[in-house]
């Protein structure tokens, strides 16, 4: 018999619809895709744990206010926003135009319009605009220990 | 300042030191700290 033959005979011998249609897959290839998934995912997941921005944990652990700290012991209010913002900024770039020799004046003035828009407690902003003073008014000391580190007046 | 802050309770501290160099010259190193806890 020649193989056309035989093949003609056979297709006849096997109906079409008594075929399976087709042969479900594997149990274990879905499980394989699915574990796949699973470790790209923690692939991906650990690394991005440390990549993404994350806030200083210990600015969430403040404990409350105590409104009476510097005698009961706690934690001392950090004030207004604006109060906050003298002392992260206002504060510290008076200090470095003192250090950069910038006119100690312009510096001083800059300080207290700082400290008035702060709306600093009356004992404070006057403890600072003294401050500024001592600072601004500095002169020369008479100790000759001191006499090769000052600047010349 | 620090006294003042300290009966206003504010919590901060401001540290300042005036160190002079052989050249003449001052330089001023100012800190200002936040405080967080007041006691044990």
């Amino acid at each position: 018999m020649r193989k056309a033959e035989l093949r003609e005979r056979v297709a006849v011998a096997v109906p079409a619809g008594d075929l399976p249609a087709s042969e479900p897959e594997p149990p274990w290839r879905k499980s394989q895709l699915t574990a796949l998934l699973g470790l790209l995912a923690l692939g991906a997941g650990v690394p991005a744990w440390f990549m993404v921005p994350r806030a200083y944990e210990g600015l969430t652990l403040l404990e409350p206010v105590s409104e009476h700290a510097y005698t009961v012991g706690g934690r001392p209010s950090p004030g207004t926003p604006l109060q906050h913002d003298f002392f992260e900024q206002t504060l510290p770039v008076f200090f470095i135009a003192l250090d950069h020799g910038e006119e100690p004046r312009l510096a001083a003035q800059a300080l207290d319009t700082g400290a008035v828009a702060a709306e600093l407690p009356p004992p404070v902003l006057e403890a600072v605009r003294v401050f500024a003073r001592a600072c601004t008014s500095a002169r020369p000391s008479a100790d000759a220990a001191l006499a090769g580190v000052q600047r010349p007046p | 300042m620090n006294q003042t802050l300290a009966q206003a309770e504010l919590g901060y501290y401001v540290d300042t030191q005036v160190m002079g160099q052989r050249g003449g010259t001052l330089r001023i190193f100012a800190h200002t700290f936040v405080v967080e806890h007041v006691g044990h």
